[in-house]
């Protein structure tokens, strides 16, 4: 078989590629099917541009000014709930007081990390008290991957929804406070999964099986 | 109580700004702050979609003037319903566009295989913004016969497109 002719596939499905040239590329991906797969995927982009094509452009200001008009809005799991404002919160769901009927509310925090990172993790803590939520400094150290946790814990356990980008291919694990809270396996770099684990807090951790490096890093409290 | 913050909303901090503003942030993330109340993870969610919703108002409901209407009234919707909102945004995003267009007189539109593609193209449309100029161009009006080096830069930035698209949850149906 020759060598992949890379460099030539986007301009083949975006039907520009020289006779001559694109003669010697459809004998190759009769023999390759790497690259039918590869051209079938591009295929979609060239698809995809054709679709822009329909659409005009927005005038400008549009989406702004319909921001500019938006009522304020509590989020869920706000203070008022018992949980923290705002968002990208990193950590254990608060415990609620039961309420007097003996009824167990569940408080549902938004929370999220980004750029939890690699080798040289660092995350600054900074105040917190029994009240006030605490701020973190996320310092990336140049990993590719991104990642946003959103944590449920319910004194019982954890539900983690991990949601990640810029991932290489394979297998993943994970474990929070040294407990598993599941694997799960990336194909096209994206990650979005449900995770759970029997702990409640501690050094939440994603690693890629396949060579054992630590993706992403984070306490959760 | 223990909890952990970090404001999404303090677009002083450039970790904070670069995670938000990074065009290969997925929709999911961006709707979490939004359901949290991030005004900017919002913002930065219905910016991907203007094209969508003006391009689509447009074909769906005959005018500019409509489809701004209706751009609004989405806005003002899906702020309101972010925290309930399924995963997937841009078809959520869609069946609220479906909802106002029957509100405002178009209930045909919803379905209409035709205006969903119109709908794909402005999300494409969208992200090739994200693009620089000049693969833009190359996207737009490549040429036969280029150099092997201009043939490598169409395929990064064909490939670089995807990345958005991914981020935006659009695949290729198979």
């Amino acid at each position: 078989m020759s060598a992949h002719p890379d460099s030539d596939l986007g301009v083949y499905v975006l039907g520009v590629l020289p006779a001559s040239d694109s003669t010697r590329l459809r004998m190759h991906l009769e023999t390759c099917a790497a690259c039918r797969a590869r051209v079938d995927e591009l295929e979609g982009i060239s698809e995809l541009l054709s679709a822009a094509r329909l659409v005009p452009d927005a005038p400008a200001g549009l989406v702004e000014a319909a921001l500019a008009s938006l009522p304020p809005r509590r989020p869920s799991g706000s203070a008022a709930d018992g949980g923290a404002a705002g968002d990208f919160v990193v950590g254990p769901t608060p415990r609620p007081t039961a309420p007097s009927g003996g009824v167990r509310r569940r408080v549902l925090v938004a929370a999220a990390a980004t750029l939890v990172v690699v080798t040289c993790a660092a995350l600054a803590w900074l105040l917190t008290s029994a009240d006030s939520a605490r701020s973190v400094t996320l310092v990336p150290a140049g990993a590719t991957a991104r990642g946003v946790v959103r944590v449920d814990s319910d004194g019982t356990g954890a539900g983690i929804s991990l949601h990640a980008t810029g991932l290489a291919a394979g297998e993943y694990e994970s474990d929070l406070d040294g407990h598993p809270a599941g694997s799960f396996y990336v194909t096209d770099g994206v990650a979005d999964v449900e995770l759970h684990t029997s702990a409640v807090s501690g050094r939440f951790v994603v690693r890629h099986v396949p060579d054992g490096s630590v993706v992403f890093e984070a306490d959760l409290g | 109580m223990r909890s952990f913050e970090h404001p999404a909303d303090d677009l002083s901090d450039p970790l904070v700004a670069d995670a938000f503003a990074d065009p290969e942030t997925h929709d999911s993330a961006l709707l979490r702050a939004a359901a949290a109340g991030s005004r900017q993870a919002f913002a930065l969610l219905l910016r991907r979609y203007q094209c969508a919703v003006y391009g689509w108002g447009s074909h769906a409901l005959g005018s500019g003037d409509a489809a701004a209407d209706l751009c609004t009234r989405l806005t003002r919707r899906a702020w309101t319903d972010a925290a309930d909102a399924p995963k997937e945004v841009s078809r959520w995003l869609l069946e609220i566009a479906f909802d106002i267009a029957a509100e405002m007189g178009a209930p045909e539109a919803a379905g209409n295989r035709d205006l969903d593609a119109v709908w794909l193209g402005g999300v494409v449309r969208e992200a090739l913004g994200h693009l620089p100029a000049a693969d833009r161009r190359l996207l737009a009006s490549p040429e036969p016969c280029m150099e092997n080096a201009e043939r490598a830069r169409v395929l990064d930035a064909m490939e670089r497109l995807r990345s958005l698209l991914i981020a935006r949850g659009v695949r290729r149906e198979t």
